[in-house]
């Protein structure tokens, strides 16, 4: 039969089959849109509720740095009061330096200028902390922050003295008006970012990788550097980049690739190795503070960029068999899960100098979306260690 | 089966589809069903592997039914995206090395088969016995028109390859058909 007529023959014969339609098939294409409609859902609402984190942090960070603006423009004028005035004012509650033996607040304010003295309204609290603010002759605030941080702009020179504040529940109450209270508020929401800046962060160390329903973990590595950058009190955004080589061996029936190949024979074990970017973006907040410890949590999401993919299919069963053989399969490129994963970690850093800090940061990633050609629900627990400097 | 490509039913199907309603999905999926099936049908293994790429295609058209051109007939549309997710599948049997040597698709012919004539399921079963790979050149070719270097792109070989693959198809699919010729005359 000549070649034309046998492509003759099966065009005509094959090209209008009489296919009768079948529910079922239509049952099993539902299924697959509700599956895929589903975890589109979980996707587009973690999405979100990322983005409006974003967009709150950045509101309140525009806002902080405003108020900053204003006091800066703000014209400053001097205030010729000298210490035993305020002294005299405070009604002997504030001492010059080395005056007082009591362990009290630390006050360092400018002697050429007005200060009033604030805390909270309950006698307990202020007694712990107090903040210190410099107003001009119309009474306007011009800058607020705690006694260790209060910055003076457009002053120069500049005089300081030290001076030890006792402050007692009626010296409190005798400069407590609605303004300063009003001022408190702000004063204590805005304290943190004042003295929180960002930092740069290396990190390098093992987790255990696995595929949800294998009961096998594998060593995996990660190294990478992490930016975080301080939102509002206590809170802080990262944006990271992280090399990882991730190694994890499953039942072939954990996949579930997208074109699943029809097979001979099924592999029995699959074992991957993974080249990956991994770019978290999180959320910090910062539950522990103190001079030299900080104590973070954090939560976010990560987008994992596949640049290598290399599969081991294990056919003939486990163990030493003769007839156990292996097909490789490798992909470069192929895949990228953006916003795949749920980044979860907790770190607990130690500041070492003024400029550095060095921490551990415990942390688990959970799929959100099958990851890589056999769209699998990677997960990763590990521990990294890290060494920040403060920028 | 007869469509009119552009009449109004046919565009509020599409239209719904776009806006991901259910009732228009399984409208459209219904009204080219048999279409995508039998493409499915003649680049698979069989019925089983046929259903995986119909479904998988048709997701495809829903997920990107937004991009379907109005102007251009729509069963063209659904024809390509059936054709290139059937080649998807080839292509990952390949990376895996699970395409097996043609030996292993001779099968002998049914008597069920001997019993009929040429028919649309005799010819199937004819081009589902030949190996993934000239099953996919022979389609691609003989049957939805597509040039050799189409193919050779297509499947990331050679033009040479393509031409090689196709001319043994052909002389498989010959000997086949010689055979059931035979066998019914002597029956």
């Amino acid at each position: 039969m000549e070649k034309n007529k046998i492509d003759e023959l099966f065009r005509k014969g094959l090209s209008d089959p009489k296919l009768d339609f079948d529910e079922d098939h239509w049952q099993d294409m539902q299924s697959l849109l509700e599956k895929k409609s589903g975890k589109k859902k979980v996707r587009r609402l973690l999405i979100l509720a990322v983005t409006s984190a974003a967009a709150i942090a950045t509101v309140f960070f525009i806002l902080d740095r405003n108020i900053l603006v204003t006091d800066e423009n703000e014209s400053f004028e001097t205030v010729n009061t000298d210490i035993p005035v305020l002294r005299e004012k405070f009604n002997g509650k504030l001492q010059g330096e080395g005056g007082a033996k009591e362990k009290q607040t630390t006050l360092i304010f400018n002697e050429e200028l007005t200060e009033t003295f604030s805390s909270a309204q309950h006698p307990q609290a202020w007694q712990r902390t107090a903040s210190i603010e410099v107003v001009n002759s119309k009474n306007r605030i011009l800058s607020t922050g705690s006694l260790s941080e209060i910055s003076i702009p457009t002053i120069k020179p500049m005089t300081r003295s030290k001076y030890r504040f006792h402050p007692s529940i009626e010296t409190f109450q005798s400069f407590t008006s609605e303004s300063t209270m009003a001022l408190q508020h702000k004063n204590e929401y805005n304290a943190a970012p004042r003295d929180a800046r960002s930092v740069l962060s290396i990190l390098a160390g093992p987790d255990l990788s696995s595929v949800r329903g294998s009961d096998q973990s594998t060593l995996s590595e990660n190294v990478g550097v992490l930016y975080s950058y301080p939102v509002v009190n206590r809170l802080s955004i990262s944006l990271g980049a992280t090399y990882a080589k991730k190694n994890y061996r499953s039942d072939y029936s954990l996949y579930s690739p997208a074109n699943p190949p029809t097979l001979t024979e099924m592999p029995s074990m699959v074992n991957a190795e993974c080249d990956v970017i991994d770019i978290p973006l999180t959320a910090n907040y910062t539950v522990l503070k103190n001079k030299k410890i900080k104590f973070n949590v954090s939560a976010g999401l990560s987008s994992y960029f596949m640049l290598k993919e290399k599969y081991t299919f294990e056919y003939g069963g486990s163990g030493n068999s003769e007839n156990k053989r292996s097909a490789v399969y490798e992909i470069s490129g192929e895949n990228q899960h953006i916003f795949g994963v749920a980044d979860f970690s907790i770190s607990l850093e130690k500041k070492v100098s003024d400029k550095i800090n060095v921490g551990i940061k415990p942390f688990l990633k959970m799929p959100l979306t099958g990851i890589g050609y056999g769209r699998v629900d990677l997960e990763s627990k590990g521990i990294a260690l890290m060494v920040g400097v403060t920028l | 089966m007869t469509i009119n490509e552009h009449d109004e039913n046919t565009i509020q199907i599409i239209k719904g589809c776009i806006i991901e309603d259910r009732r228009s999905q399984k409208d459209l999926y219904k009204l080219y069903h048999a279409l995508a099936l039998g493409i499915c049908l003649r680049y698979s293994n069989d019925k089983e592997e046929a259903l995986a790429i119909l479904n998988d295609g048709f997701f495809k058209v829903f997920k990107h039914i937004k991009k379907y051109n109005f102007d251009k007939p729509i069963s063209a549309w659904i024809r390509k995206i059936m054709t290139n997710t059937a080649i998807d599948y080839y292509r990952s049997k390949v990376r895996m090395g699970a395409v097996v040597d043609i030996a292993s698709y001779e099968h002998p012919i049914t008597d069920e088969t001997i019993t009929q004539k040429l028919h649309y399921e005799d010819l199937l079963l004819m081009v589902q016995k030949l190996s993934p790979t000239y099953r996919t050149v022979f389609n691609l070719y003989a049957i939805d028109g597509y040039t050799h270097e189409e193919i050779g792109s297509m499947l990331g070989i050679a033009v040479g390859t393509s031409k090689s693959n196709l001319h043994k198809a052909r002389q498989r699919l010959a000997e086949m058909v010689r055979n059931q010729n035979s066998i019914a005359i002597k029956s």
